[in-house]
Parts: structure tokens; C-alpha cells; sequence
């Protein structure tokens, strides 16, 4: 059983990537975390990790695939039955926190991300609780 | 759009004459359809009788001659309608007169004359048809003072009724027969009318159609445009928030008082920034009547309550103001949109907070009946009456609300509007120098209508 879970996060803007990875080493304490900046050849890079995710936070508006597109090819593939896959979002539009649900995401957590909060929501994510944060 | 109602031939181009004209066209053509059909064997007979005898009687000539107009102006369509008709009544006055003068039809002449009123006026017009009136009535004037006075012989054939007898007859069915005409004058304008109205509806329908997709494709428009500036205007906003948060809290090394102060002036300035897209974004939805609420069952509102109290109690840090939560008794789970009711609690809340320099800020939360209320109080400088009305409007902030510090003036418009949405409602009492209370009323079981 490994200390910390491992994070994986696909996410094109250069800042929020920073941002999360200051967030997840630094103020959670977690070094077990992979950041993409596209999708291309998704599942290929995904299987060359050292790791295999516990945790897959993917950016809805990502290309060449857009992160519904990376949803349906994880959930086709039966090695990521387990992960738990959350969307990460800065649009609170209705309609897409509906889809992000319909399509069957596990979670969505919105940009910006909250210093203050994001301890806790990593805690509640880990201890299996729905996450549906969308500010 | 009801398919019937196209297809049915009321209008043409959307001109009712135009409609009144083809009705006359059939009318017109099936009379002299029927008329030449059955008047062949006489045609045909007349033929053979001119050939045989090798003369030509008057009456003869007369039916070739009319029956050769007729058939002329049935086949030949390019005369124009018009002019069709007017010859066909033409043909008819005429046989008509002879019929009356010659004793033709048995003596029937009179009759077929004044039957020419209401042919006139269905296949030319109303007008034509009180000419024809007149004319009949002035033929009989005049065929009575012949016949008088003996200046052209009595009709051999038929009844014979005195002169006098025969003119009053004629003058009377004549003028009754031009107040029928007369009154087929209304029942065509009604028609047209109907007709015209009619054509209006389908058009007036077609165009709020019409005019209903253009708003429904400018509604998507913008709502697929606001979800791209949300994205647009948040994403630099996580990396000012976060980044000066980074510093600030000392995770890239130390710093000294007045550069945290500084950095927490700047993330302050940024989540102030968030709120104010957060505010417009909900306005514009609730503008464009496409806010919708994400109902949910077992809505635990007293986990929220206590939660909304720690955020109080932070808001209150440097004042000397308590934060008291009161729940009489147990809260059952409520249906509602969990994120908009935290919303309205936190402008409450915030606002509350805000103005209450030294006392109390009260969470009261009770189910009366099916409705759950929640009273957010405070012992603050209360709502003075000049400002009573400007507090539910957007983008208006009372004096007081300007003096204590930046809000957007939209949180109570955008609160207001979101309790209704939820078949809910937001008041408030205030009294000044003794404080305010805000009651937020909504229903256990939520909105069966606008469910989401």
C-alpha cells in the first residue's frame, strides 16, 4: 500500500499546472503527481508512467482530445476501472456540470483553485467522498 | 404549426381578391360548361334545320350566334375574366330580353331576367349585380309602358297577366332581388375580411416562429459565449489567487510583514474579482430567464448551517460581534439546489457580518409547516427607508453598503431571485440603530416545476 496515491493531471494552460503542482508537492506534501500538457497519445504515455493514477484530474477543454473524449477511452479500458477520473473545469455552466455528471465522471473541481480549501477537498476525494465542487 | 390551415387555398400570394376572382372564374365557367353541354342538341338541331330548310329564322341565327359567343368565351380563358363575364351576362340579358318580349321559356322571360341579378353578382361583383337590378327594373318600366300602350305586340306564348300586373311584379322582384344583391355585398366584405384575417394569422404565425428560432439561437449564442468567457476570464485568476497565495503564505521562502500584506491585498482584490464574474454570469442567466436550478433530494441544510457559521465566525475575527446558530429542533433533509442555497446564506451572511460592528450575527433555522425558514440577523445600523426599495435592485448599493466596503451589488438581487426560483421567498425587517433580519423562506419538498 503506497503512502501517498498517485495524481495524474492533463491540463494545456502552463500556470494552472504550476499551480497545481505547487498545491499537490508543496502544501499537501505528494511528489507521486504527473502533469500532461496535452492529450496526444494519451494512452500511450498514460501506460508509460511509472505509476499507474489512483487519481486522473483531466481539463475538460483539452486538445487534441477534449477530456470527455479521454474519459470514454479510459473507461473502455478495464486496466482504469479503479481510477477514479475528475474533471477539472473553470466554466460553471449548467449544462456542463450536467454533462460532466451524464458522462460519468467520477468528480469536477472548478478553476480557480483554492489554497485554502484544496487540503481538505484532497482528504475528502482520498477518504472516497463525491466530489462535485463547482464554484 | 398546423398543416392544414397551409394547404387550404385561402389566399393566393396573400391578396384576397385574387381568391374572390377564382371563386367567380368556376362559377362562371361551370355555367357555361353546363349551358353548352345541354344546349348542344338544340345547337345541333338549329344546324340541321338551317341546312335542311336552307333559311334562317331570327330565333335560329340567334341561338347560334349566342351559343357560338358562349362557347368562344368558355374555351378562349386568355379573354380575361373580366371581360368573360360581362360578355356571358351580356349573352344572358339579351336572351333574356328576348324571352320576355318573344314569350320564350313559357312565358318564364320575366323570371330568367331577374334570376340574371344574383348570377351578376356572383361571377362579377356586387355592383354589377345592382346594375342589373336597375337595368331589370327599368326594362320592365319600360316593357310595361309599351305593351301600355300598345306600341309593340303582347308576347304570344305564356300567362297572360295585364301590363300592370306584370310591371308591379317586375318592379317588385326587381327591387327585392337588388336588396338581396345588395345585402351579398357584406357577406363579401365579411368573407374578404375573414379571408384577409385569416391570411394575417398564418402569416403573424409563420413570422413568431420565425422570429422565435432567431431568439433561440441568439440565447444559445450567448450562453455558449458566457461559458467561454467564464473559462476565459477564471483561468488567469487561479494563477494571481494561487501564485500570490504561494508567496503570502510563505512557501517560497520568507518574507516580511509588509510584502504579505501587500500579496494578501492583491489575492483579496482577485477573489473580489471571481465574485464579480460569479455576479454577472448569475445575472445575465437570470436576465435571460435561463437560470436553472440542480434540485437535489436529502439536502442536509443543517451541516450547511454549521458550516456557514465558521465562515461567519472568520468574518467576524477583529470585530466584537458573536455568531450565534439557533436550531430549535432537528432539520429533516430538504430538496433543493444545494450550491445556490449555500449562495444566498453566504451574501446573507457576508452582508450581515459587513455591517455589524459590535454585537451579534443570529443563524435561526426552523420548519414551520412544509417551509423551512432562515433568519440571518444582526445588530447592525438597519436599513434606512430611503433605501429600502434599492436593495433588491441590481447594481444599486445603499450609502451605508458603499461606506463599509466594495460589494457588487448584485448579491441580494441575485439571492432574491434564486429563493423565487426555488418557489421560495427573501424578506427582510430592519430597524435603524437596532439592526436587520433577513428571512429566507423555502419549500421543504422544492420545485416540482422547474426541476432541472
Amino acid at each position: 500500500m503506497k503512502e501517498k496515491p498517485a495524481y495524474l493531471y492533463v491540463e494545456d494552460d502552463p500556470l494552472s499546472r504550476e499551480v497545481f503542482q505547487v498545491l499537490m508537492s508543496e502544501v499537501i506534501g505528494n511528489d507521486h503527481i504527473t502533469i500532461l500538457e496535452d492529450s496526444a497519445d494519451f494512452i500511450t504515455r498514460l501506460e508509460g508512467l511509472p505509476e499507474k493514477p489512483d487519481y486522473i484530474f483531466l481539463d475538460i477543454h483539452i486538445e487534441p482530445l477534449n477530456g470527455y473524449q479521454l474519459l470514454k477511452m479510459l473507461r473502455d479500458n478495464s486496466a482504469y476501472h479503479e481510477t477514479r477520473i475528475i474533471a477539472v473545469t473553470a466554466s460553471v455552466m449548467l449544462e456542463e456540470v450536467r454533462s460532466i455528471r451524464a458522462m460519468g465522471f467520477d468528480g469536477t473541481i472548478a478553476k480557480p483553485f483554492d489554497m485554502r480549501s484544496f487540503a481538505s477537498l484532497i482528504r475528502r476525494l482520498e477518504a472516497g467522498e463525491p466530489i462535485w465542487m463547482v464554484s | 404549426m398546423n398543416q392544414e390551415i397551409l394547404h387550404k387555398p385561402v389566399m393566393i400570394d396573400g391578396n384576397p381578391e385574387k381568391w374572390l376572382q377564382m371563386q367567380r372564374r368556376r362559377v362562371m365557367e361551370t355555367l357555361l360548361g353546363i349551358i353548352v353541354v345541354i344546349g348542344l342538341p338544340a345547337i345541333i338541331y338549329s344546324a340541321i334545320r338551317i341546312i335542311s330548310l336552307r333559311t334562317l329564322t331570327f330565333n335560329t341565327t340567334y341561338y347560334l350566334i349566342a351559343y357560338s359567343i358562349l362557347f368562344i368565351i368558355l374555351v378562349f380563358r386568355q379573354i380575361g375574366d373580366r371581360v368573360r363575364s360581362i360578355i356571358m351576362m351580356g349573352v344572358f340579358y339579351s336572351f333574356a330580353l328576348l324571352a320576355t318580349y318573344s314569350g320564350w321559356l313559357a312565358g318564364s322571360g320575366r323570371l330568367f331576367m331577374l334570376m340574371l341579378i344574383p348570377v351578376a353578382s356572383v361571377i362579377l361583383s356586387n355592383r354589377a349585380s345592382i346594375a342589373t337590378a336597375v337595368a331589370s327594373f327599368i326594362t320592365y318600366i319600360v316593357f310595361g309602358i309599351l305593351f301600355y300602350y300598345h306600341l309593340i305586340p303582347f308576347p304570344v306564348l305564356g300567362d297572360f297577366l295585364s301590363p300592370v300586373v306584370m310591371l308591379i311584379e317586375g318592379i317588385g322582384f326587381s327591387i327585392a332581388l337588388g336588396i338581396a344583391a345588395a345585402s351579398q355585398l357584406y357577406w363579401r366584405e365579411a368573407s374578404k375580411a375573414c379571408a384577409q384575417a385569416n391570411n394575417d394569422a398564418i402569416l403573424a404565425r409563420l413570422e413568431a416562429e420565425e422570429a422565435w428560432k432567431k431568439a433561440d439561437e441568439a440565447n444559445t449564442l450567448k450562453s455558449q459565449f458566457l461559458a467561454s468567457m467564464s473559462h476565459e476570464l477564471r483561468t488567469p485568476l487561479n494563477a494571481i489567487i494561487n501564485f500570490s497565495q504561494f508567496v503570502s503564505s510563505g512557501l517560497k521562502g520568507p518574507i516580511n510583514a509588509a510584502q504579505e500584506d501587500s500579496l494578501n491585498k492583491v489575492t483579496s482584490s482577485a477573489r473580489h474579482l471571481l465574485q464579480l464574474i460569479n455576479d454577472v454570469l448569475d445575472i445575465s442567466k437570470i436576465e435571460a430567464n435561463s437560470l436553472q436550478l440542480y434540485i437535489e433530494d436529502d439536502f442536509n441544510i443543517e451541516k450547511l448551517l454549521h458550516e456557514i457559521r465558521e465562515i461567519a465566525e472568520v468574518l467576524v475575527e477583529n470585530k466584537e460581534v458573536a455568531v450565534v446558530l439557533d436550531i430549535p429542533s432537528p432539520l429533516r433533509p430538504i430538496r433543493g439546489d444545494t450550491k445556490r442555497i449555500k449562495q444566498i446564506l453566504l451574501n446573507l451572511v457576508s452582508n450581515a457580518t459587513k455591517f455589524t460592528e459590535k454585537g451579534a450575527v443570529t443563524l435561526q433555522a426552523e420548519i414551520l409547516k412544509d417551509q423551512l425558514h432562515i433568519t440571518v440577523s444582526d445588530t447592525g445600523p438597519g436599513i434606512p427607508d430611503e433605501d429600502r426599495e434599492a436593495i433588491f435592485e441590481t447594481f444599486r448599493q445603499t450609502e451605508t453598503g458603499l461606506k463599509v466596503g466594495k460589494g457588487t451589488g448584485l448579491g441580494l438581487p441575485i439571492s432574491k431571485k434564486l429563493a423565487e426560483a426555488h418557489g421560495g421567498s427573501l424578506n427582510y425587517v430592519s430597524e435603524l440603530n437596532k439592526g436587520t433580519s433577513f428571512t429566507l423562506i423555502l419549500p421543504v419538498h422544492g420545485v416540482s416545476l422547474e426541476e432541472a
